[in-house]
C-alpha cells in the first residue's frame, strides 16, 4: 500500500493534499483538477481494477462538496479510497466514467442528488428524481420534507382529483 | 401472387420503441426498461430507476444513528437481517466498537438465514417470471418456516430491526437454537426439490442457458458484485476477501461459474444456499449461551441500548436507556469509513462520516442491486424481450434498494 | 315466472310457485338480480397488486401456500388492470410513480375497489421525505386503508372480507354513472402523455435510418 502511495506522490507531485489514516484505511485527498489523472493511473498500472463506490459529502460551513472514490484491486485486495474537495460555488469534476462502466450510474446519482456535474459524462440526467425535480436534496440546506413547492407536489396528471 | 401478398412483402418493419414497466415488469418491484425492438430482437435498452426513490439517504442523515437501523430494513426488504446488521457493524466501525463473541456468532446465523430467505424469494420470483408457477409455492412455504424463526428472534416477521449498534435487540428465547437447528437439517429439502424441478428441466434451460451472457473482464468493469460477478468465473467473496464477523473461521466454499450467464446465476444461488446451511450448522455449534451477548465494561455502555426487558426492571438500565437513545455513540467528527458486506444481492457497502454527535453527517449506501442493474443493458442486448424478464429476474434487483 | 324477487318482498306467492318449491325442497334462492351478481362478484374478486416495494412481499406471502388467498376466491391476480376490479396498493408510492398509479386506476373497469396496503400507502408512513407521496388518497379514492408495516397477510385478508363487505352493502347504480370513484379516461387529449423519457438511445440498426429529428421511436410510449 505504501509504495502505490509513493508512485502517486512521485508521479504527480502535489496532487495528493492530505492522506489520512483511520480505522486501518487510507484515504487520499486530491486536488480537484488532477482526480482523474490519479484515478486513471491507480487503474492502469496499479490494478486497481474495481470501482466499489463514488460518494458525496457536503460540508455547509467549510463551504466544498467532497467526492469520493472508493477503489480496489481484486488480486491485491487493498483498497483506496480518493477524496476531493470541491468548492460549492461550482463543483465540477472530470468523469471517469470511462475508466470504469460502475462510475455511470454513481456520477449520475452524484450529480441529481448532490449537484455535482461530471464534465465528460457521456448522458449526465436526474436518475432517482423526476426531470422537473428542482433543488438536490442532499445538499444540507435542503429540507427532508421536500421544500415548499415540492412538499405539496402532485404530478399535473393527478391533479383534479383533489378537489 | 395476389395484391395482399405482395403488398405484405413491401410490409416497412421499422425499429419500435418499447417500454416496460414502471409497474412490475417481472415481479421485481418498479422497474422501467425502455427497449428498442427490431421485430423481437432487443437493439438497445435503458434501464430507467427512480420510481422508488424513498430518500432514506437524506433521511439518515436527519435521525440518530438507532433511529436509521428500521430503514435499512426498507432498503433490500427481502434480507432486512443483513442490512441493519450490516448498518450496526459499519457504525462500530467507525466508533471503534468491540462487540462479544456470542454476538458475533449470533449475526452470522442471522444472516446467513436472510440470504437463505432472500435466495428462496428470488428462487420463487425467476421461476415465476420463466414460467414456472410451482416453485413459487415451495419457496414460499420454506420461506414462512424463517419468517417464524425471525418473528421469535424479533417479533416481527418481515421487517425485523434486529440488529443494534453494539448487539442485537435482544437475545434470543431459550430453545430457539434447537428449532434453527431443526429448521437447517430439513432446510435442504426444498432446495432438492427444485433443483429436481428445474436444473435439469428442457424449458428451464432452454429460457436459461446462454442467456444474458456476461464476461468477467465487462463485469469487473461495471462492478458488478454477488452472485451475478461470480457467474462469469470471478471468485470474490467478501466473506472471504475481507472476512468480518468471524468468517474465516468457518469452512464454506464459494461457488464460481464459468459461462456468465442466467443459468449459472441460478447455479451459483442454489449451491449458496447449501452452503448458508452449512455455515448456520457450524455457527450454531459455537454458540455459547454462557457469554454475554452485550460487552459489559462502562465505555461501552454508552453505545448499545440495553435489552428491553432490563430497561423494565432495573433503574441503571432505564438511564442507560435514556442517554443512548438521546446522546447515542458520538460519531469522531470528520472521520469517514467504508464498510461492505456481503449481502445476498452482492457488496452492500456503507460509506459513513462521522458528525461529532449521534447523527451521521453523510450516510451513503453503496446498493449491489444498483450497480448490478447498471450491466442490464449489456446483458440483454440481442437478445429477445423473452429473455429480458428472464436476465431481470436473474439479477435479481431488488428495487428499495436499488432507488434507496 | 317462477322467480320471485325481493323488491316485492310483501306479495304473496302464487300458488304455482309454491307446489315448485316444494317440489325442489327449498333449492332455491330468492333474491333480487343485483344481489345475486354482488354475490357473484363478491367472491370473485380479481385483485390487481400494485406491488411497490416491502409490502408486495407480504403481499405475495398472502397469496402462497400459507395464507392462501384463493379461501376467498380473490387469487386471480392479474398484472393488467383491464381484468381487475380490486387494486391492492403496496408500498411506498413516490411522486414519480404517482402518475402510473393514477393511470392504472383509471384504466380498471367500474366497479373497482382500493386497497391501501401498509403504512406508507395510507399516509407516508416513515418516509416523511421530499420524493414520497403522503398517502396515495392524494391520488386515487381508498376504501379500505390496512396499517402496519408491513401488514401481517392476516390483516390484508381481513380487508379484503370488508371489501367483500362493502360490495354486498353498495348500492348498484347504472353503468356509466358509477362514478363515486372517477372514470377511465381513456383518449382525453387533457389528458397527456406519459412523460417523455430521453432515453438516449441510439442504436445503429442496418437498413434502417432514423430519419433526422424524427420522433418515431420516442412515440412508443402508451400514450393513454
Ligand atoms: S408500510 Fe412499511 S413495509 Fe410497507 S411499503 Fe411502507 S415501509 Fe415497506
Amino acid at each position: 500500500m505504501a509504495d502505490v502511495i509513493q508512485t502517486v506522490q512521485s508521479k504527480f507531485p502535489g496532487a495528493i493534499l492530505e492522506i489520512v489514516e483511520y480505522q486501518g484505511e487510507r484515504t487520499l485527498v486530491v486536488q480537484p483538477g488532477r482526480v482523474r489523472a490519479v484515478l486513471g493511473h491507480l487503474k492502469q498500472s496499479e490494478g486497481f481494477n474495481f470501482l466499489a463506490d463514488i460518494s458525496s459529502a457536503h460540508w455547509p460551513e467549510e463551504g466544498r462538496i467532497d467526492v469520493v472514490y472508493i477503489v480496489r484491486s481484486l488480486k491485491s485486495r487493498e483498497q483506496l479510497r480518493i477524496r476531493t474537495p470541491l468548492p460549492i460555488e461550482d463543483p465540477v469534476v472530470e468523469t471517469v466514467s470511462d475508466l470504469w462502466g460502475t462510475a455511470d450510474w454513481l456520477e449520475r446519482e452524484v450529480y441529481d442528488l448532490m449537484g455535482v456535474q461530471f464534465t465528460g459524462h457521456p448522458d449526465l440526467r436526474r436518475i432517482m428524481l423526476p426531470e422537473d425535480f428542482e433543488g438536490h436534496p442532499l445538499r444540507k440546506e435542503y429540507p427532508m420534507e421536500g421544500d415548499d413547492e415540492w412538499r405539496n407536489y402532485v404530478p399535473p396528471e393527478t391533479r383534479e382529483n383533489r378537489e | 401472387m395476389t395484391e395482399m401478398n405482395r403488398e405484405r412483402l413491401d410490409l416497412n418493419t421499422d425499429v419500435i420503441t418499447v417500454n416496460m414497466g414502471p409497474q412490475h415488469p417481472s415481479t421485481h418491484g418498479v422497474l422501467r426498461v425502455v427497449l428498442k425492438l427490431d421485430g423481437e430482437v432487443v437493439l438497445s435498452a435503458v434501464p430507467d430507476v427512480g420510481y422508488l426513490h424513498r430518500g432514506i439517504e437524506k433521511i439518515a442523515e436527519n435521525k440518530t444513528l438507532h433511529q436509521v437501523i428500521p430503514y435499512t430494513d426498507r432498503m433490500d426488504y427481502l434480507s432486512p437481517m443483513s442490512n441493519n446488521i450490516g448498518l450496526a457493524m459499519a457504525v462500530e466501525k467507525l466508533i471503534g466498537f468491540q462487540i462479544t463473541e456470542r454476538c458475533r456468532v449470533m449475526r452470522v446465523i442471522c444472516m446467513e438465514l436472510a440470504r437463505l430467505a432472500s435466495h428462496l424469494l428470488w428462487l420463487a420470483t425467476d421461476a415465476l417470471d420463466v414460467g414456472a408457477g410451482t416453485v413459487y409455492f415451495y419457496a414460499f412455504t420454506e420461506r414462512e418456516k424463517i419468517y417464524d424463526i425471525f418473528e421469535k428472534m424479533s417479533g416481527a416477521r418481515f421487517t425485523v430491526s434486529y440488529g443494534r449498534i453494539g448487539g442485537l435487540a435482544r437475545d434470543w428465547p431459550e430453545g430457539l437454537e434447537r428449532e434453527i437447528e431443526t429448521y437447517v437439517a430439513q432446510a435442504h429439502k426444498t432446495i432438492d426439490e427444485c433443483d429436481k424441478l428445474l436444473t435439469r428441466n428442457k424449458i428451464w434451460i432452454d429460457r436459461n442457458q446462454d442467456v444474458g451472457v456476461i464476461s468477467a473482464e465487462k463485469a469487473i468493469d461495471m462492478g458488478l458484485s454477488g452472485p451475478p460477478l461470480r457467474a462469469c468465473g470471478v471468485e470474490w467473496d467478501l466473506r472471504k476477501a475481507y472476512p468480518y464477523l468471524g468468517y474465516e473461521r468457518y469452512d464454506f466454499e464459494i461457488p464460481v461459474g464459468e459461462h456468465g450467464d442466467c443459468y449459472d446465476r441460478y447455479l451459483i444461488r442454489m449451491e449458496e444456499m447449501r452452503q448458508s446451511i452449512r455455515i448456520v450448522q457450524q455457527a450454531l455449534k459455537e454458540m455459547d449461551r454462557s457469554i454475554p451477548l452485550f460487552p459489559e465494561d462502562p465505555e461501552s455502555r454508552k453505545v448499545f441500548l440495553p435489552p428491553k426487558d432490563r430497561v423494565l426492571t432495573k433503574m441503571e438500565e432505564l438511564i442507560h436507556q435514556f442517554i443512548v437513545a438521546t446522546e447515542g455513540p458520538k460519531t469522531p467528527k470528520g472521520k469517514e469509513i467504508y464498510f461492505a458486506i456481503e449481502a445476498p444481492k452482492g457488496e452492500l457497502g456503507f460509506y459513513l462520516v462521522g458528525s461529532g454527535t449521534n447523527v451521521a453527517h453523510r450516510c451513503h449506501f453503496r446498493a449491489p442491486s444498483y450497480i448490478n442493474l447498471q450491466a442490464l443493458p449489456i446483458l440483454i442486448k440481442g437478445a429477445m424481450v423473452a429473455d429480458c424478464v428472464a436476465t431481470i429476474a436473474s439479477l435479481d434487483p431488488v428495487m428499495g434498494e436499488c432507488d434507496r | 315466472m317462477g322467480v320471485k324477487t325481493l323488491d316485492q318482498p310483501d306479495q304473496e306467492l302464487d300458488r304455482q310457485t309454491r307446489e315448485d318449491l316444494q317440489m325442489v325442497k327449498g333449492g332455491v334462492i330468492f333474491g333480487s338480480l343485483s344481489k345475486l351478481v354482488d354475490m357473484a362478484r363478491k367472491n370473485s374478486l380479481w385483485p390487481m397488486p400494485f406491488g411497490l416495494s416491502c409490502c408486495a412481499i407480504e403481499m405475495m406471502a398472502m397469496v402462497a401456500s400459507r395464507y392462501d388467498l384463493a379461501r376467498f376466491g380473490a387469487e386471480a391476480m392479474r398484472f393488467t388492470p383491464r381484468q381487475c376490479d380490486l387494486m391492492i396498493v403496496a408500498g411506498t408510492l413516490t411522486k414519480k410513480m404517482a402518475y402510473a398509479a393514477k393511470r392504472i386506476y383509471d384504466q380498471m373497469p367500474e366497479p373497482k375497489w382500493v386497497i391501501a396496503m401498509g403504512v406508507c400507502t395510507t399516509t407516508g408512513g416513515m418516509f416523511n421525505a421530499y420524493s414520497v407521496v403522503q398517502g396515495i388518497d392524494h391520488i386515487i379514492p381508498v376504501d379500505v386503508y390496512v396499517p402496519g408495516c408491513p401488514p401481517r397477510p392476516e390483516a390484508v385478508i381481513y380487508a379484503v372480507m370488508k371489501i367483500q363487505d362493502q360490495v354486498m352493502k353498495e348500492k348498484w347504480a347504472p353503468l356509466g354513472k358509477r362514478s363515486h370513484h372517477g372514470h377511465y379516461r381513456g383518449r382525453d387529449p387533457k389528458y397527456g402523455a406519459l412523460p417523455l423519457l430521453d432515453t438516449g438511445v441510439k442504436a445503429e440498426v442496418k437498413g434502417y435510418q432514423e430519419e433526422p429529428g424524427s420522433p418515431t421511436w420516442r412515440k412508443g410510449y402508451y400514450t393513454g
